[in-house]
């Protein structure tokens, strides 16, 4: 299909092409303590999608300085298996982001002068290229791709075109392991965006960009069958054994946990390789989509519900924009373990701050667009549908 | 004789029985009684209300017992006879099969049932074999002797496995579909049987267990040669209720599939021709490429290379060449016809390369090219790992020219067919356990069908499902799908 033809479609069930608008100019400031967060009401996928966002990245500074020139990389929230929906609804109206969104992103960060854009995400236990992966469960990844002049799609569970993985060092050391091996694309991207479901999570309360980036990690190395000396090119499995309950090792070349005796829950192991990994691999760009979600948890093989939110949010600090989304969804950042939504586990919010990822305190980060007591959704009703499991036994009842 | 017309069933009985079921250790006196019982005219009152209408009772093994069996099923045989019943008797592969047949004839027999391949006149034969293709000499019956009991193996979750996947990425399913089809395809018969028993583990099987090996043989076109576990046979000799249960279900599972025999003359929907001699060295790496092409809700067609003259590529997305010898020239030029029509042709190392490689392929285990407006993959190691060739197959010919798509059934196995014409269709729905509740299924069709209906197993009819146009196809909404449920398309 002819590049420009799929373009002008895109742009044309998308929005008009709208002109920059200066509205606020707030410069990008990566990794400060405190970022600006965007909020904007968005009620659909349609036209007001593109303007809506373009206005939100004029409100943190216009997205030229970051991307202009750059290589980006945009990990996408595609959870679970392409062939899993929320009653009959498509993943992108529930727990995936949706192609719409995406491809407007892509359409923005292209205009704004990107050298190349890269989409990346590790298809639930799967190999494939990430294009095919994707029209599994009824995308057209050409579309996407026809969005901008260079894009393209990658399966990060594996090398790719790669040769070998490259090594990802926590700053300061790690709170569960020290560093990660990634598929090369995390390092060879100038700027890396997470574009993410706003929406909750069973092991770590809530899911945005953050925890996004979980899926990051290649399940070549960390999946539950890879032989210990080397990678496993065919992705047979998740991440459960490694990173949930700790009863293996990653296979080399990455390196062992930090701690081997440390709690093997997955409420004090998941929050923590969510900031490790965004230690490691920082996030320059956060961009979550919460116009429609889920509620409950993070995939319908937990249970959940559909809600329309109808709030997009997107920042430089993905700590900032995590907790102003945590704020947004009705829930505190500053909750403890044991406090709703982290009723099961360490905040990770907590934990990022802690390590000097960014501040999730309301009160010093600055909220450009829509307040977020008028972008509120309260999402801890829908917690009813979430299906039972196990009764929690993190965090333990006598804290330190 | 209409065998295609018959509903078989396995009837253990008799003194033979009784001596086999002795070689086991853990045969029990209540067991012999049982056998003794089946041999009872009375017994035969189980069939009451059933659809079987042919039993399959031992005859011969080729031991001094096969003349005290003889005479020990006669009141039976009538009795069965006497019901409408066809009977046939099974001959073990060392016994002397015209023999058994003269005893047959004598008794009133329909036919025999046997892997022996001894002629036999005056009696019909039903043959069985090992599976194989050596021999293609056609037969209105097939039996298959190497059929396995369908299912998935159960899931061992340990602590640290994620419960959706296998150790090859997802639980193993035992599926007899495949190699109906192409047996159904190669050979051709009128009727085809599969002989399968029970796992024999002391445990009662489920009546769901027996559903599922009912539709398994049925969504392929094949009727099984009904087989109980010696607990349920125990159990209805003594007219237990929940065994009088599981035989209900069987009955009534039999009966929607006979019911429904129209489906069984849909052709399959191919999107990937497998092509391949299918026998001798070719025939490990072919059978097992299907059987994995299947179990990945593939949608392939056989072609076989001895008739590949006769064969039509229409339809098809892409081809792939399974052999590691070249076939004839005219067949290899058809097949880069194929490709510069553009068709996906995927075939092992050492084929010509034609047109401009392809930049945009990311495959790591191929080359792949531009030969006009098609694609040609050739491979850049011999073909080996069969569940790997068929990934690749499905990634070359590409996941975007889809014809179904199921959501939410978990671990499922599809089998889609239609009409000629595409005036109607069935999209047969096989859904195993799963760890996690069951969800709302949606199917999805690229052909724009009409309307559906949903069919289950043990439902009140067709339920009309809604249709949902979307882009690229058409939705149907089913409520979460049992074990069994079929969606029928028209218009």
């Amino acid at each position: 299909m002819p590049h420009e033809r799929t373009r002008r479609q895109f742009l044309a069930g998308s929005a008009a092409v709208v002109g920059l608008q200066a509205a606020r100019l707030v410069p990008f400031a990566r990794a400060a303590a405190a970022a600006t967060v965007s909020v904007a009401k968005c009620d659909t996928y349609g036209a007001d999608l593109l303007p809506t966002l373009d206005r939100m990245f004029d409100q943190l500074g216009g997205l030229g300085r970051l991307v202009r020139g750059r290589t980006v990389a945009v990990k996408l929230n595609l959870t679970g298996p392409p062939w899993v929906r929320l009653g009959t609804l498509p993943a992108g109206l529930a727990h995936w982001v949706h192609p719409r969104m995406v491809g407007a992103v892509v359409h923005l960060l292209d205009r704004a002068g990107a050298h190349r854009v890269r989409l990346l995400e590790g298809g639930y236990a799967s190999g494939i290229p990430l294009d095919e992966y994707v029209y599994q469960a009824g995308w057209d990844p050409r579309e996407i791709a026809g969005a901008g002049r260079r894009v393209e799609l990658e399966n990060t569970n594996t090398l790719g075109g790669g040769k070998e993985y490259p090594r990802f060092d926590v700053p300061g050391g790690g709170l569960l392991f020290p560093s990660y091996v990634l598929n090369p694309s995390y390092r060879d991207c100038d700027t890396f965006v997470s574009l993410s479901k706003v929406k909750d999570h069973t092991t770590t309360g809530v899911t945005l960009s953050m925890k996004n980036c979980f899926g990051n990690i290649p399940t070549t190395v960390y999946g539950d069958y890879c032989p210990k000396d080397r990678p496993d090119e065919l992705p047979r499995s998740g991440r459960n054994a490694v990173f949930h309950n700790g009863t293996r090792q990653p296979s080399l070349p990455a390196v062992p946990e930090v701690d081997p005796l440390s709690p093997r829950d997955d409420g004090y192991r998941i929050p923590r390789v969510v900031v490790d990994i965004c230690a490691a691999r920082p996030i320059d760009l956060a961009i979550l989509d919460g116009i429609d979600s889920m509620g409950g948890t993070e995939g319908p093989w937990s249970g959940g519900e559909h809600c329309h939110p109808g709030v997009l949010l997107a920042g430089t600090n993905c700590v900032s924009t995590d907790a102003v989304a945590t704020a947004v969804m009705g829930y505190d950042p500053m909750a403890r373990a044991g406090e709703s939504p982290f009723t099961s586990c360490d905040n990770f919010l907590e934990l990022a701050e802690a390590k000097g990822l960014g501040s999730r305190d309301l009160s010093r980060i600055e909220v450009a667009g829509t307040p977020v007591r008028e972008a509120r959704f309260d999402f801890a009703p829908l917690i009813r549908s979430r299906f039972q499991r196990r009764s929690p036994t993190y965090p333990p009842k006598e804290r330190p | 004789m209409n065998v295609a017309g018959w509903v078989p069933l396995r009837w253990p009985c008799g003194p033979l029985e009784v001596e086999r079921g002795r070689r086991r250790e853990s045969f029990t006196a209540t067991e012999a009684e049982a056998l003794r019982a089946w041999a009872d005219p009375q017994a035969l009152e189980l069939l009451a209300g059933s659809p079987v209408n042919a039993l399959v009772v031992p005859w011969a093994e080729g031991s001094a017992g096969d003349e005290d069996q003889q005479r020990a099923l006669a009141s039976l045989v009538g009795a069965a006879r006497g019901r409408g019943l066809s009977v046939v008797g099974w001959v073990g592969e060392k016994a002397d099969v015209r023999k058994a047949a003269g005893a047959a004839r004598a008794a009133g027999l329909q036919a025999l049932a046997t892997e022996s391949r001894e002629p036999v006149d005056g009696v019909e034969v039903l043959r069985f074999r090992k599976r194989g293709f050596g021999d293609r000499s056609r037969s209105d019956f097939l039996g298959d002797a190497d059929a396995v009991w369908p299912g998935m193996r159960p899931l061992k979750p340990e602590r640290d496995v994620d419960a959706m996947t296998g150790a090859t990425g997802r639980p193993w399913i035992d599926s007899n579909a495949w190699y109906v089809r192409l047996a159904r395809s190669l050979l051709q018969p009128k009727a085809a049987w599969l002989a399968f028993d029970p796992p024999d583990d002391g445990r009662a099987v489920p009546a769901d267990a027996y559903r599922q090996a009912i539709a398994d043989t049925e969504v392929g076109g094949a009727r099984w040669l009904v087989s109980l576990d010696a607990p349920l046979r125990l159990g209805l000799s003594e007219r237990r209720s929940e065994a009088r249960e599981i035989w209900a279900a069987i009955g009534r599972t039999l009966t929607f599939f006979l019911e429904h025999r129209a489906w069984s003359d849909y052709a399959p929907v191919g999107q990937i021709g497998v092509l391949s001699d299918y026998t001798g060295a070719n025939e490990l790496l072919s059978f097992e490429l299907l059987n994995l092409l299947a179990r990945r809700n593939g949608l392939f067609r056989v072609l076989d290379k001895a008739r590949a003259g006769e064969t039509s590529f229409d339809g098809l997305d892409a081809v792939l060449y399974v052999d590691e010898a070249p076939p004839a020239p005219d067949l290899v030029h058809r097949l880069y016809g194929f490709a510069e029509a553009g068709g996906t042709l995927i075939v092992p190392p050492g084929w010509e390369t034609r047109g401009v490689p392809d930049e945009g392929a990311r495959s790591p285990r191929f080359r792949v090219f531009r030969p006009g407006r098609g694609r040609l993959a050739v491979a850049r190691e011999a073909f080996a790992e069969p569940d790997l060739l068929a990934e690749d197959a499905q990634v070359l010919t590409s996941y975007g020219r889809d014809r179904y798509r199921v959501f939410n059934v978990g671990v499922g196995q599809f089998h889609y067919a239609t009409s000629v014409g595409l005036r109607s269709g069935v999209l047969h729905v096989l859904a195993f356990p799963s760890p996690y509740p069951r969800l709302p299924v949606t199917a999805w069709f690229r052909h724009p069908w009409a309307s559906a209906r949903g069919w289950r197993l043990e439902g009140e009819g067709a339920a009309p499902l809604p249709r949902v146009a979307v882009d690229g196809g058409v939705e149907f909404h089913l409520s979460p799908a049992p074990l069994y449920c079929a969606v029928e398309v028209s218009g």
